[in-house]
C-alpha cells in the first residue's frame, strides 16, 4: 500500500511537470508580422497592453509563434518554484472557503425561482387574437337590440364563441405576468443580500484561541471565524502523537451541546476541520472539542480536549466547563 | 444547527491521492472538498509567489484567496492539455499580482516605503505547509531553477527578475536601466532560451 502510495505520488509530480521535455522554443524566422521578439516579454507578464493585444491577434493564426509561446511560457511557469516558501496563515483558508460556500448558496438560491415561472407559463397567444377580440366587439355594439338573426349575428356569435377561450387565455397570461413580476421582484430581493453578505465578507476574521481541557493539557488550538460571523475553520495540536482519530466539534447553544462538526487528527496530533454555525460564533455559550466516542449518543458524556466559553479561553484544566446537554 | 454538509467532514483518501486534474474537474462540479486538498498542496506556492511579488503579507493573503477562488469558479476551463494545473493557478496568481503591483505604483508611495526586498528579508522561510515529501520536492526544484538562474549571464538575469517578479514592462526596464528597448526584448529572450536548455534536463531528473 505504501509502494502504491509512494507511485501516486511520483505519478502526480511527473504530472505537474509534463511538458519540460527537450523543446526549444529559438526563433523562427523573424519575419515581418511574426511576434517572436515579443514572445519573452508576452509570458514574462512586461508587455504593454496594446502589445499584447497584437500578439494575440497574430497567434490566432500563426501555429509557429504560437508554439514558441507555448514552449517559453513552459519555462516562464517554473520561475515562481524559485522563490522562498512562506506558509499562510489559517484565515486565509477560512475567508477563502467561506466566501466559497456562500458562491454555492448564491448558486442554489438563483436557481429556485425558476422552476415557479415554469409552472405558470401558458401557451403564447397568436397574435390574431387581439384583432378577433376587437372584430367581436365591433360587430355585438353595431348589431340593433332584437334585431333578428343574420349572417353578421351569426359571424358574432362565432366570433363570441371564439373569444372566450381566447379571453380566457388573455386572464391567464395577465395572471402569469404578475406572478413573474413577484418573482423577478423576489430574485432582485434575494440578489440584493446576497450582494451584502459578499461585501461583508472580505472586511477580515477573528481568531478566537482556545484553552486546553482536563484531558489534553498539551493540547492548543484556535477558531477562526470569518467576517459573516457563522463560516469559521477549527486548527488543533494535541501536542501529542497517541491523540489520532476522529473528534468533534460541540457548541453550546441555550444550555445544549450540539455538534458542529466532525474532523480527524493526524499521527503528529494535528487536525483542522471547516464549519458554519446557525448563529453568529459570539452567541453560543461555548465551544467544546472532543474526541468522538463512537457509538456514543449526542447527549453521551465526554471529556474536553479544548474548551472556549463565552468570557473567553478559559483555564487550563477546563473544569469550569461541566455542561449538561 | 446546521451540521457541516457531507462534504466538510473530512477529506477521504481517495480525494487526497487524486491527480490536480481530477481535482479541479471535481471542484469545477461544485466538490469544495476537492478544492480543499487543492489548497493544502499548493497554497503555500501561490502564497509564496504573490509575496515575492507584492512583498505584503496581508496583500499576498488576499491574492492568495482571489486566485483559490478563480480556479473554483473557473475550474471548467482549465485543460489539462494546455499545461498543468500548477502552472495555471500560478498564472492567475502572476496576473493578480502583477496588476496590483501596477495600480500601487500608479499610486503616490511614502517616502518611507520598504523596498520588497527589505520586507522578505524580514518574513522567515517557514516551508509551503506542504506534506514531508512534497517540501522535499518544492525544495529540490527551488535548488534547480534557482542554479539556473544563477547561471545566467547578470543582465539576462536581471532583465528576467525584473520583467517577472517586479511588474515593470520592457519599456520600463529599457528606461530604468537606461538602455536600447531591442536590448532588453534580447536579453529576455536569450535568458529564457537559457534558462530552458538548463532546466529540460534536470527538470526530466526531478520527474
Amino acid at each position: 500500500m505504501s509502494d502504491e502510495r509512494d507511485l501516486q505520488r511520483k505519478d502526480r509530480r511527473t504530472y505537474r511537470l509534463a511538458g519540460l521535455g527537450n523543446r526549444s522554443f529559438t526563433a523562427a524566422t523573424n519575419t515581418i508580422g511574426h511576434v517572436d521578439d515579443q514572445v519573452a516579454g508576452y509570458v514574462l507578464g512586461a508587455l504593454e497592453a496594446d502589445e499584447v493585444a497584437l500578439v494575440d491577434a497574430h497567434l490566432r493564426t500563426c501555429a509557429g509563434c504560437e508554439r514558441s509561446l507555448a514552449e517559453a511560457q513552459r519555462t516562464a511557469s517554473m520561475l515562481p518554484f524559485v522563490v522562498p516558501m512562506h506558509k499562510p496563515p489559517i484565515d486565509s483558508k477560512v475567508a477563502l472557503f467561506a466566501r466559497v460556500a456562500h458562491s454555492r448558496r448564491a448558486a442554489a438560491e438563483s436557481s429556485l425561482p425558476l422552476h415557479g415561472v415554469n409552472a405558470w407559463r401558458t401557451p403564447t397567444i397568436p397574435s390574431s387574437a387581439g384583432a378577433s377580440l376587437a372584430l367581436a366587439s365591433q360587430e355585438r355594439s353595431s348589431s340593433p337590440a332584437g334585431a333578428p338573426a343574420s349572417s353578421g349575428s351569426r359571424a358574432s356569435r362565432l366570433v363570441s364563441v371564439l373569444s372566450v377561450p381566447l379571453l380566457i387565455a388573455l386572464i391567464a397570461t395577465g395572471f402569469w405576468g404578475l406572478q413573474l413580476q413577484n418573482q423577478l421582484s423576489s430574485q432582485n430581493s434575494q440578489l440584493a443580500e446576497l450582494q451584502s453578505e459578499l461585501a461583508n465578507f472580505g472586511s477580515g476574521t477573528t481568531s478566537y484561541p482556545l484553552s486546553p481541557g482536563y484531558d489534553a493539557p498539551q493540547a492548543e488550538g484556535q477558531i477562526v471565524i470569518g467576517s459573516d460571523g457563522r463560516a469559521g475553520m477549527l486548527q488543533i495540536d494535541v501536542n501529542s502523537k497517541d491523540a489520532a482519530g476522529a473528534y468533534e466539534l460541540w457548541v453550546n447553544q441555550d444550555g445544549k451541546l450540539v455538534p458542529a462538526a466532525e474532523f480527524t487528527v493526524d499521527q503528529e496530533g494535528k487536525g483542522q476541520a471547516r464549519f458554519e454555525l446557525d448563529q453568529p460564533f459570539g452567541d453560543y455559550e461555548s465551544v467544546h472539542i472532543r474526541a468522538k466516542v463512537v457509538g456514543a449518543s449526542q447527549a453521551a458524556p465526554q471529556s474536553d480536549t479544548l474548551v472556549r466559553d463565552s468570557d473567553g479561553a478559559l483555564g487550563s484544566t477546563g473544569s469550569g466547563l461541566e455542561i449538561s446537554p | 444547527m446546521a451540521m457541516p454538509a457531507s462534504d466538510e467532514v473530512g477529506v477521504p483518501p481517495d480525494l487526497i491521492e487524486a491527480s490536480d486534474a481530477d481535482l479541479i474537474g471535481r471542484a469545477a462540479q461544485g466538490d469544495a472538498r476537492a478544492l480543499e486538498v487543492l489548497y493544502e498542496r499548493y497554497s503555500g506556492v501561490v502564497f509564496s509567489f504573490a509575496l515575492r511579488i507584492v512583498a505584503d503579507r496581508p496583500l499576498a493573503e488576499e491574492i492568495l484567496q482571489e486566485a483559490f477562488f478563480r480556479a473554483w469558479q473557473q475550474g471548467g476551463n482549465f485543460s489539462a492539455s494546455r499545461g498543468t494545473f500548477i502552472t495555471w493557478l500560478l498564472s492567475i496568481t502572476h496576473n493578480l499580482s502583477i496588476d496590483e503591483i501596477r495600480r500601487r505604483r500608479r499610486r503616490p508611495q511614502k517616502a518611507d516605503s520598504e523596498e520588497p526586498e527589505q520586507v522578505l528579508a524580514a518574513v522567515p522561510d517557514t516551508g509551503s505547509g506542504a506534506d514531508v515529501e512534497d517540501e522535499v520536492w518544492l525544495g529540490a526544484l527551488r535548488e534547480t531553477i534557482g542554479q539556473a538562474l544563477a547561471e545566467l549571464p547578470p543582465a539576462q538575469r536581471e532583465a528576467i527578475e525584473m520583467a517577472y517578479f517586479r511588474g515593470l514592462t520592457q519599456r520600463e526596464i529599457a528606461e530604468a536601466l537606461g538602455e536600447p528597448l531591442g536590448t532588453i526584448k534580447t536579453r529576455m529572450r536569450l535568458g529564457l532560451q537559457k534558462l530552458k536548455d538548463a532546466l529540460g534536463s534536470d527538470g526530466a531528473e526531478l520527474a
